[in-house]
């Protein structure tokens, strides 16, 4: 039995420790407190923007993106209603207390449009939705479709980013996928990219084309890399869809065959390697960005890491501003607005996609109603799992980042499965954070990544954002 | 707690095709399956192909609109393919199709480009359960795509094993509603056109331990059944 204690006045001790009672009437928490500005009160959501611009003058052969052949009429009445759109999202106080810190235009070809048509969609955009003054904002083009003065348009409006679909430097390679450029234009293309200012340029290059040799996918690597226009890349492998004029075309031997799978992987080894060699940083193991000629505006240096012996470096994605718009979506899991036919995107806990018809699209915004009509809410336990399936991709995921988020270490969560991954030498883990090993993991990225899926996603397929067939069949 | 599945296949609904009233609803139909069915229609008409002899007689027992038939019978020429459907309008499109083909082909031997052959090939009607055979008289008898479709399965296997040599190759793949439903998703979300039909027929086939007991009634029963993506593959031969 404790002290008998009397009342609070007669004692100035107010906090006892058992087996003395406490006599202070607990009425508040917390209690350690300091000064505090009312901006703080109403503190704004770091959010990114997507938008999706689906047409393309010179659809590609393997692309599995919502995009339909641009005419001039449907183009018109689809911007409009992306204005609609957008204005829709800004009258929502939801959106009003984001304040977006990067964005990203892509499609189809979203610099198919004119320079006309960017000035006013750029225009409702930064308008409408609060934009920070050094915001990532990203344009996908083809070497074609970007002209002088969409350049200039783009750097007016704080477009600050242009990722550019290459896919080769071969023109023979170039030819057999249907593109409708050269080499040469190519590098006109990145020439005036460069002229109207543009300090950031990621080029989008294909490996297992038809008829690829090794010496044209390296080549197309060197004349890239050497050249001081891209300060990244991002590599796809070559899909050739069944059933398309271009698989019709292989399998009667016009077209000569796409590399055997054997063949593919030696290609996209190499194709790292070569990467390394021009002090290009994995930001993934499909991206690759070169950040020696920049720091950081406010003067942070970028942190890389190593990723052992004959791996090279890679950048710690949440400290470049290059990588912005991939790690505020895939590692810290914040808001993306989407908008546009069949854009993907996350707000308030919730995936969505929205129709990818273009009819259907501009009769819901015509009904004044967001074009959502796809998606799922995710609960903590799915939001867990996504910073490590996604924020894997980033090759690292720092344990301190994940508690921050979540309030629980990724092990108290993940043990049985990290340990797993750890055994099969597919990542290591220490105190600090958990890494994908190269090359072993690099090799299983999407194993990886699928070792995190939730019970309820294990084996289902990733969504074809162009259709809602699901819709109509699944269970009610 | 139990995952809900995503679809609702735990019953058999076979609905009617009704694609198959109209000619040119068939004709559509036989369109789009290029496409969105060219890949299982390429990997069944090469395992068919590997397996034919020189001299083989062929069963396609329910040959829908011919294309593995056909694709076969450009492969393996040196055989004697006969497809049967108990639909006038499907044996009319494979017939088409046929036409089509052999133009191709004999514009191609006319020219002196090839001289490999086109399997000897009929498409005809024939009532399912009533199969125009002698006994043992057939080295394969395959199906794609068809099995769920016949009225009277277990009639039809008991005549399938009836007109196959003793020594005979019986393949049979067709959709399984017991299929990973990972596997329908994709099919669904990934196939170009069909979706709905791809749905309705998966809807309307059996599982495996539906045919499984099908193959026992019908004598058969010592027959292999595997799943492989969304369809399952019944085989005699290893």
């Amino acid at each position: 039995m404790g002290r008998d204690t009397e009342n609070l006045v007669s004692d100035i001790n107010y906090w006892r420790e058992y087996p003395e009672r406490d006599v202070e009437f607990v009425r508040w928490y917390p209690c350690r407190l300091g000064r505090l500005s009312p901006d703080s009160l109403f503190k704004k959501r770091e959010s990114s923007f997507y938008i999706h611009i689906p047409f393309c003058n010179n659809i590609c052969t393997s692309c599995p993106y919502n995009k339909f052949n641009t005419k001039p009429d449907i183009v018109d009445r689809y911007l409009h209603a992306l204005e609609e759109e957008i204005t829709l999202y800004a009258e929502e106080p939801y959106i009003q207390q984001s304040v977006f810190t990067s964005g990203y235009f892509g499609g189809g070809t979203p610099a198919s449009l004119t320079a006309r048509q960017l000035d006013r969609l750029l225009s409702c955009i930064y308008s409408k939705l609060n934009i920070c003054g050094d915001a990532s904002v990203t344009i996908e083009t083809t070497p074609t479709d970007i002209t002088q003065d969409k350049a200039v348009v783009l750097r007016e409006h704080g477009v600050n980013r242009i990722s550019i679909g290459i896919q080769s430097m071969d023109n023979q390679m170039l030819s057999n996928i249907g593109r409708n450029y050269n080499a040469s234009r190519v590098m006109e293309a990145l020439e005036l990219i460069n002229k109207a200012g543009f300090k950031h340029v990621c080029a989008d290059l294909m490996w297992g084309l038809p008829g690829q040799t090794e010496e044209d996918w390296l080549d197309s690597i060197s004349r890239l890399a050497s050249s001081g226009l891209v300060d990244a890349f991002s590599i796809y492998q070559y899909i050739v869809i069944p059933s398309s004029p271009l698989y019709l075309k292989i399998k009667s031997g016009i077209m000569p065959e796409c590399p055997g799978n054997k063949k593919q992987e030696e290609l996209y080894w190499k194709g790292v390697r070569k990467f390394q060699e021009y002090g290009f940083k994995a930001l993934t193991n499909v991206d690759f960005v070169n950040i020696s000629h920049y720091k950081e505006e406010d003067g942070a240096q970028i942190e890389t890491f190593s990723l052992g012996e004959a791996g090279g470096d890679a950048v710690k994605a949440s400290s470049a501003s290059i990588a912005k718009h991939i790690t505020q979506s895939w590692y810290y899991g914040k808001d993306m607005l989407a908008a546009g036919a069949g854009a993907y995107g996350y707000i308030n806990n919730n995936m969505y996609l929205n129709e990818p018809g273009l009819d259907r699209y501009i009769e819901s915004i015509n009904s004044r109603k967001l074009p959502v009509v796809m998606g799922t809410y995710t609960e903590p336990e799915e939001r867990m799992a996504k910073m490590m399936v996604m924020g894997l991709r980033l090759l690292r995921v720092y344990r301190k980042d994940f508690k921050d988020i979540f309030g629980i270490d990724m092990m108290d969560v993940f043990a049985d499965k990290i340990n797993m991954l750890q055994e099969r030498g597919l990542v290591v883990l220490n105190n600090e954070y958990i890494q994908v090993t190269y090359p072993k993991g690099w090799y299983y990225m999407e194993n990886i990544s699928k070792t995190f899926y939730t019970d309820k996603n294990k084996f289902l397929p990733q969504p074809n954002a162009g259709s809602t067939v699901l819709l109509d069949l699944l269970n009610p | 707690m139990e995952k809900q599945s995503l679809f609702s296949l735990e019953e058999r609904v076979a609905g009617p095709q009704v694609f198959l009233d109209n000619i040119n609803d068939t004709r559509i139909y036989d369109i789009d399956i290029r496409i969105s069915m060219s890949i299982p229609i390429e990997k069944t008409s090469r395992i068919i192909a590997d397996k034919i002899k020189e001299g083989d007689k062929v069963l396609d027992a329910g040959c829908n609109t011919g294309l593995v038939a056909l694709m076969a019978a450009m492969a393996a020429p040196a055989c004697q393919i006969t497809g049967i459907e108990d639909n006038s309008n499907l044996v009319t499109v494979a017939g088409e199709n046929y036409c089509l083909a052999s133009m191709m082909y004999g514009a191609m031997k006319n020219a002196g480009k090839t001289n490999t052959g086109f399997a000897n090939i009929d498409f005809k009607y024939s009532n399912m359960e009533k199969l125009p055979f002698p006994d043992n008289s057939l080295d394969i008898v395959y199906s794609f795509a068809r099995m769920h479709r016949w009225t009277s399965p277990v009639k039809v296997l008991k005549e399938i094993k009836r007109v196959c040599k003793k020594n005979g190759i019986i393949y049979i793949c067709d959709t399984a509603r017991d299929a990973h439903e990972g596997m329908v998703s994709f099919i669904l979300q990934y196939t170009s056109r069909g979706a709905k039909e791809f749905m309705e027929e998966l809807k309307a086939s059996y599982t495996t331990s539906e045919v499984k007991e099908m193959l026992k009634e019908s004598g058969l029963g010592d027959m292999d059944i595997c799943l492989d993506g969304v369809n399952m593959v019944i085989t005699n031969k290893e």
